[in-house]
This record gives structure tokens, sequence and C-alpha cells, in this order.
């Protein structure tokens, strides 16, 4: 048994639930012969990699979903060896680069190397290219962003690729300019329940509307979580019940325990408890920019109006910070830091004000 | 050649018993010392005296003669060491002495002591005039040059191939099991054996579980007195803490003298010792300077001494004899005043704990008015005189800023009280960080991102005015070096776990999350990583303790931050064709195949 995200998953252009135009032009696409490399992009869950994948299928047909699993192996010009996952059909093959950490240069012109040095065999069946798909090419450092401009002229002729990322902020403007660029939005809260609903009419359930749309608002429309989350529901109680509990990942649980941890109480002693917490999330594989996200959404909704415009700007200059920098828990105290401070500095002024 | 060869056979058939074989001869060694002694004896007569007589030139053995041996103590009155240390070690060698005698009857363990402190305070020397005082036979374990120099070549090349090499491990072992069952022959009975060892085979230091085997051995087998001597520094890898471990000192009831760097008292009464000795008179301003740039280092005190008295090619005593002339006094001054900054005060490096502590509890000087008035509107911003300079803490400790401030971050926040100034410290990490993070400045500014925080600290905790050093806390290791290898190592592990999906942010924020909700049929070790990292209650992979002390003398291995590459796959090469079928979508059509090339 697999989960419902990867059994339900639609395997064609023309079965997708939502953005259907954009699916057509897709089609139009494929079927007009060729196709320039693409970046699609948009937030996580919003069926970017559904796309890709119906879109090679539409290329190539069903040859693409027999797939394999190689580790390929390279070796950096400081002789250190370097090895990566990839994901093949005979078609395409799928990697992301940004495992290797500040390698990922290596891979990516490595890789594309060799993939686009072996030609199609047969030409007239078959297109004349193959396809490359990297993932989170937003993570790849700038050392392989400009090295990935290169290669994607120079082997233009056999090989095509499509990128994909969350966000094309951190896409170098020369790589975003050489392709065409596919925004795959966040699917609305009615698309979600309309999709959930079949979902669970496939596997012969049914689930109150209320229920569906519940899980559909607290998904923060990411369709894979609102899937997962229905399944999890159904595994804890099953005939669905409209107010049932809706399982939530533990992290997130344990973030917004931190998160009034600091609205709590606004010391240094507050202040090393809440960092050992994020030393815990770290372990538990939840990456920094995460944690940034998830405890500045929580404290923005525990603190006032007026501070709130100014606490988000804090966010976002540390969360620069963090990306520029290499120790994240200076950022992420620092930030705690500045809004305790604030927030302790806006409790004793709003008192003063009373008395 | 014939006298070699009777000599080789004599020697192999007196060790025939014994239970460690080898070819190599180490009572050679044993005697080094004695021979090293006389040698030194002689020499020390006719270098004063041909120094004396000639200044450097005459003595020709004596060009390269250095002061530390030829001025040497002899007594125990000589040693600068402190009379207590001095005491405490007479006492335990005379007790090991009496306790070894009746070997049989009292002795459980061997004795063995361990002297440590930093360079140039005395250990060495105290044990040889102790050993010397009390008429004991000193076995000194010299690392061998060259792993066959131990050999006899008889001249004859196929007799050097049936000889083996041994290796320095194994001439360690044999040196300290042999040295004392077996009295030298070249020296005539005195009242006991002593083994000292200064130099560590390498080998020990990178295997130190088999120095601590060694150890034990001699513990049960040892019939004399063993001394091992560690000198401590404030860089590299310190041998006291791989070599010697605390449990190790327990379980073999080894005694720990540690020393200090000598007092300026006692240096200025060596001073003037070895000056009566070599017949030298130094100013009262050019003994103090000299002690002082010393700082507490006898060997380096008599280095310098010897260096002053004769800088370049001609001799001070030599011109002193000829003449005594204004220029010759005027050049005598600069030379004091230049004997610091040239011959140089001794790099001391600072621990680490002190560093932290230096910058931490930031002393402030309450007599002196701070330079230069602030206006009326800047006077909070108005300090005391800082006693130490923080860059100056920073490079005298060995190591990388980077470090520096990791240490720093994880222990300022107990000296701090006040979530505003908490701010403002934490804020200058965030800067420090910034700053270095461009890669082709990184070396020049990696010493500034270390000043900007310790400044910071240093200025904003004396705001906050009960920071300042009221009262002792403990000091603890960083833990974000633990937690990115964990965070790496993960990360690696579920990605090996999880070939089938590409994404590995949204596989660790969600889909391993609800995996353990479901908990579809997946083998053993994804189930085991969805337990770990998906749950927080059970998973509990960071230690609970609160952080792992820092002693005072530790010095910390800096790990390799700059590893990225995922931990080798336990199977690599493996082409395995995952069932993708199974995970994504039972059909018909969606055939597995093995993948060949």
């Amino acid at each position: 048994m697999s989960l419902w995200v990867d059994k339900h998953r639609p395997t064609n252009l023309s079965k997708l639930d939502f953005h259907k135009k954009q699916a057509a032009h897709l089609k139009k696409l494929v079927h007009g012969g060729d196709f320039p490399h693409l970046l699609v992009y948009g937030p996580s869950g919003a069926g970017k990699k559904t796309r890709i994948l119906c879109l090679l299928r539409e290329l190539y047909g069903a040859g693409t979903e027999k797939l394999r699993i190689e580790h390929q192996h390279f070796q950096t010009p400081s002789k250190r060896k370097i090895e990566i996952v990839t994901i093949a059909s005979n078609y395409h093959i799928e990697v992301n680069p940004s495992d290797v950490g500040i390698y990922d240069r290596v891979v990516v012109q490595e890789l594309l190397k060799t993939v686009a040095q072996t030609q199609q065999l047969e030409t007239n069946s078959q297109r004349e290219f193959k396809v490359v798909i990297l993932n989170e090419v937003d993570k790849l450092t700038k050392d392989a962003q400009h090295a990935l401009r290169r290669t994607m002229e120079k082997y233009m002729s056999t090989c095509r690729l499509i990128l994909c990322c969350n966000s094309s902020s951190k896409v170098i403007p020369a790589i975003k300019s050489r392709c065409l660029g596919v925004r795959v939005p966040a699917p609305t809260v009615e698309q979600i329940v309309t999709v959930l609903q079949t979902v669970c009419k496939k596997e012969s359930l049914s689930i109150p509307p209320e229920l569906a749309e519940r899980i559909a608002e607290k998904s923060n429309r990411n369709l894979r979580r609102a899937i997962l989350m229905c399944e999890s529901c159904r595994v804890q109680q099953y005939p669905f019940v409209p107010d049932q509990d809706i399982p939530e990942p533990d992290w997130e649980v344990f973030l917004k325990e931190t998160a009034k941890l600091i609205v709590q109480e606004q010391s240094p002693r507050k202040l090393f408890e809440v960092r050992g917490r994020i030393y815990e999330l770290l372990i538990h594989l939840i990456p920094c920019e995460v944690i940034f996200k998830g405890l500045l959404k929580e404290l923005v909704n525990n603190c006032d109006g007026q501070l709130k415009g100014e606490v988000t700007q804090l966010a976002a200059y540390y969360e620069h910070r963090l990306q520029l920098g290499n120790k994240a828990i200076y950022h992420i105290e620092a930030f705690i830091a500045k809004f305790m401070s604030i927030y302790k500095k806006f409790l004793e002024e709003s008192m003063a004000d009373v008395f | 050649m014939e006298v070699q060869k009777q000599l080789k056979t004599w020697l192999k058939s007196s060790f025939d018993n014994d239970f460690v074989t080898s070819s190599s001869r180490k009572d050679c060694r044993k005697s080094e010392y004695q021979k090293d002694e006389a040698l030194a004896k002689t020499k020390r007569k006719k270098g004063i005296q041909s120094q004396l007589l000639f200044g450097e030139r005459g003595g020709n053995n004596c060009v390269g003669e250095s002061w530390i041996e030829l001025f040497a103590p002899q007594a125990k009155e000589d040693l600068a060491v402190n009379k207590k240390k001095v005491e405490q070690i007479e006492t335990w060698l005379i007790d090991s002495l009496s306790r070894c005698k009746n070997f049989l009857t009292t002795i459980k363990c061997a004795p063995i002591a361990l002297l440590t402190g930093p360079a140039g305070c005395g250990k060495t020397a105290s044990i040889k005039v102790l050993a010397k005082v009390l008429d004991l036979d000193m076995k000194e374990w010299v690392n061998p040059v060259d792993n066959s120099s131990g050999l006899f070549d008889d001249g004859f090349s196929n007799n050097r191939l049936l000889v083996s090499a041994t290796t320095q491990k194994e001439q360690f072992v044999d040196f300290i099991l042999r040295a004392n069952k077996y009295s030298s022959l070249f020296v005539k009975s005195t009242s006991g054996r002593l083994i000292v060892v200064e130099d560590f085979p390498n080998v020990f230091l990178r295997e130190p579980e088999v120095f601590h085997n060694v150890l034990q051995l001699y513990s049960k087998t040892g019939r004399c007195p063993a001394v091992f001597i560690v000198s401590e520094s404030g860089s590299g890898s310190s041998i006291e803490h791989h070599l010697f471990p605390k449990s190790l000192l327990a379980e073999l009831d080894i005694m720990q003298v540690s020393f200090n760097p000598i007092a300026p008292t006692s240096l200025t009464k060596a001073v003037s010792r070895i000056c009566g000795i070599a017949k030298v008179t130094l100013s009262k301003s050019e003994n103090e300077s000299l002690v002082a740039a010393s700082n507490g280092d006898v060997r380096h005190l008599i280095n310098l001494i010897q260096f002053f008295v004769k800088p370049g090619s001609t001799s001070r005593i030599s011109k002193e004899c000829k003449s005594n002339s204004f220029a010759g006094q005027k050049r005598k001054k600069n030379m004091v005043e230049s004997s610091s900054s040239i011959l140089g005060e001794r790099d001391h490096s600072l621990f680490l704990f002190h560093a932290l502590g230096k910058i931490l509890y930031c002393k402030r000087d309450s007599g002196k008015e701070p330079e230069g008035q602030l206006p009326i509107h800047l006077k909070d911003k108005e300090r005391m005189v800082l006693l130490s300079n923080a860059e100056a803490v920073f490079s005298r400790t060995a190591v990388t800023a980077d470090t520096f401030t990791l240490f720093l971050h994880h222990n300022y926040l107990s000296f701090v009280n006040s979530a505003y100034i908490t701010e403002k410290c934490c804020t200058s990490f965030s800067d420090a960080n910034i700053i270095c993070t461009e890669w082709s400045g990184k070396e020049v500014l990696d010493e500034y991102s270390a000043s900007v925080v310790a400044r910071s600290l240093m200025f904003h905790l004396e705001e906050d005015k009960l920071g300042g050093g009221q009262f002792w806390r403990p000091f603890y290791k960083p833990e974000w070096f633990s937690v990115l290898k964990l965070y790496r190592d993960g990360q690696a592990a579920v990605r090996n776990c999880f070939k089938e999906w590409a994404y590995t942010l949204d596989l660790q924020t969600q889909i391993i999350p609800y995996l353990g909700v479901v908990q579809p049929s997946a083998d053993n070790a994804q189930l085991e990583i969805i337990k770990k990292y998906g749950r927080f209650s059970s998973g509990a992979v960071r230690p609970k303790t609160p952080g792992f002390h820092l002693s005072e003398k530790e010095i910390f291995e800096e790990f390799d931050t700059h590893s990225t590459v995922p931990v080798a796959d336990p199977n690599p090469r493996v082409e395995d064709t995952v069932n993708m079928c199974e995970s994504v979508v039972p059909q018909e059509d969606y055939i597995i195949e093995e993948y060949d090339d």
C-alpha cells in the first residue's frame, strides 16, 4: 500500500484537477514538437512535480514511468569523491544537485555533459532530445547556477532542462531569461476540497464536506499536506466525523510551543531554553528557513497589531542574514532576542499607560 | 668484527628468556644518560674555563654550547621550582623506592607519576636533580630516529635481511618493560632505578588505547618508579588528556604533579646564580626586563641571558674587559630596551577557558579614569579602562575566530540578566557572522569578527550591573557543531532511505511526520527513520544534558565543518531497482526492469 499522495497522482495532462488552462498550454507546447528549457516554480504542494511528470508522459509516452534509481559518482577538482542518487528513465533523468552541498557545480556540469553527449537512438520515432529535471534549483550555489547557464546553451541540441523550485527569486536572472517560466500557483481552498472528495471517492470513503473544508483550511493551501492530513484522519478515525481532530506534524506543534515560550517570558534564561529547542528542531531535520518562517507566523499571531509590521520587517532582515551567513543559530537567536526586547518594551509601556 | 659478533651472541643469550623478543639493543640507551652527564661535566668545566679565558672564540667545543646544559641545577637548592613541589616528588620517590624494594609483599601496582606543566617550568630538571640526590640510575626513553637504528650492522648484507625491523611501539614496550628489570652494566650499583619518559612515540598519540594497555601492563609488572613528563600548551592536541585520562589516573594510582610557571622572585634568584657562575654582571633593570620577558619559563630565561650577553659576534664580556667606554654603555642601554622587543617575550598562549573568562567577566580598572571625556549625551556609553585587550586575548588562544565566537555565544547568556542587553549582544553575533561571509576576505575579517563579538560583549555586559564577575559560572562547550553534524547525518540517512522522493525539503517537513501517523508498509529502515526524526517524544536524538563542561586546561579540537558530502552509502554501487510501482501506483503498466548498461 502506498500513500494516497502517490497513488492518486494524475498521470495525464488532461486529467489534472486544477489550473486546467495552464495544462492545455503545456499540451500545446509539447505538440508543437519542441520546447525550450522550462523553469517551473511555485509553492510546495501546488503540483509542480505532477505537472512535470505529466508533461514527460505526453512527450515520450508510458516509457517515462519505467524508473530506475542510480548512484552516480563524480570527482571534484579537489579529488574528492561524491555520490548522488538520480532517478531516471530511458528518456529523462531527475536529480537534486543540492544534495551534495557545495559540490553541486560538479554534479550539474558533469551530469549534463554525460546525458547530453549520448544521442537518442531512433530519432524518427522519438524526440531528438532528452530531458534533465533539476530539483530545488533555488538551493543551488551561485557557482553552480553560473555553470548551469553556460552548459544550458552548449547542449541545447540534445537535451532540455526542466528546473523546478519554490521561489524564482533565488535563481539568477541569467538562468531565468534562458527558460520559459511556468508558475504553478497554490490551489485554492475550494480546489483542495474537490480534490479531497475525489480522492476519498476513489478510496470508496465518504468524507463530510465540513471536514474536507477544515482540512483544506488547515493545509495552508498545500495539496500534498491536505491529502496526507486526510489520510492520517482516516487512520485515526473512520467513519469521519465533521469535527474530528486533524493531526499536525509533531515539529509544528513543537514550534508553536516554542513561540509560546518566547511570548510568555522575555529573559536571557528563556532565550537559552529556546536555543535548546531550536537545536532540537534542527536535529529533527527541520531546515532553518522553515523554523524561521514558522516562528514568525506564530509570533505575529501573538502580538499586538502595531508590532506586527516591525516584527515582520525584523524577520525579513534576519532571514536575509541567515542566507548570507553560515551559522544560522546566530541569526535566529538575534531575531528572537530582538522580538523579546520589542515585546517587553511594548508590554512595559502599555502597563505604564494603564496606571 | 669478532668482538661485535661475540657481543651480539652474548646479548641474545642473556635475553632469551625474556618474553619480549627483539633484536634491538635497548641497554645502550640506558647508559646514554650517564654518558651524557659525564660528557656534560667535562664540557662544563672546559666550557666555563675556556669561555672565561678566551671569550667565545677561544673554546672550540663550546661555541654551540647552550647555557641550559652548562648551568643546569646541580642541587635541590639550585632549582627554581617551588620547594613544596620538589618535596612532594621527593617523598613520593623515596616512598615508592622503599615499596619497590620489597615489592613481593607490599606493592600492588608499580608507582607511576605524571608531571605536567607549561614548558620550561623545571619538570625535567627537578627529576634529574632528585635522581642525582637520591643516587638513582635514571633511564630515559628517547625516540629512536630510525627504526633500524638499534640493529647491529656487521657489514654483511645478508645478515641485515635476517633482522626484522621493529616498530617504535614495540621498541617502547620493550624498553619500559625491560628497563625496570635489568640494571645497567656500565654503572656501579646505585640505590635504585628510575624510568623517565618525556618523549612519547608518535604512535600513541594516534592510538592512546595502546599506550593505556602498556601502562596497565607496566603497572602490573614494573618494579621501579616511572615518571612521565608532559608539557602542556595552549595549542595543538593535548597529550595529557589523550594519554592520561582521568579514569586511568585513578585506576593505576598515578600521582599527578602539575607545575606552575615559575614565580619572578625565583627567576631573579636563578639569574643571579647563573650570573655568579658565568661571572657576568647584569644591572637590576636588565635583570627585571629579562625575568619579565621570560614569562615564568626558566629555559627561555637562560637562553635570553646567553643571547643577551653575547649579541651577534661581539661578546659583551670581552667588551667589558676591553673598555668601559661611554659608547659601550649607551649600546648596552639600547640593548636592554630592544631586548624585550627583539628577543621578544615568550609567546604564551592562553587556555580557552581563561580566554572566555577574560572576555565574559571583563574586569575593568576601577582606579583609572577613562581617557578622554565623552560629551554629556553619551555619558551612559562611558566605561572604565579594560584590564585586558580583547584582540590580545583572542590572538593568544589557539582557536579560530569561528570557534571562539561559538564558545562566547554558548556561554554569554548566563552573564546577562536583562532582555534588552541580550538583544544588543545577540545582534553583535549576527553582525560578526555577516562580516566574514565573503569568502575572499575571510582570513582577515575572521579576526575582526571575533573582535566585534568580544568588544561588544565587554561593552554591553558592563551595563548589566549584575553581569560582571560576581559569582562563578561553569563554561560549556557549544552544541552547534554536534547539532550540525547530526543534522547532516540525518539528512544523508533520510536521503538513503527514501530514494524515490527527489525533494528533500518536503520529505522532511511533510511526508515523514505524516508517514509516522499513516504508517504504510514501509521497510524497517524507513520505519526507524520515521520514528527517529518524525516524532519529538520518542526520538530524543539530542542529549538531554545541558552540555559538556569545558574544563580549565582543555583544548578544543575543531570539527571539519565544511564537509557536506553525505555519509557513504553502506552498499554503494547497487543498481537497485526500488519498487516504484509499489510506492507509486499498483497498476500493470508500471513495469520495473533491471537496469543494465
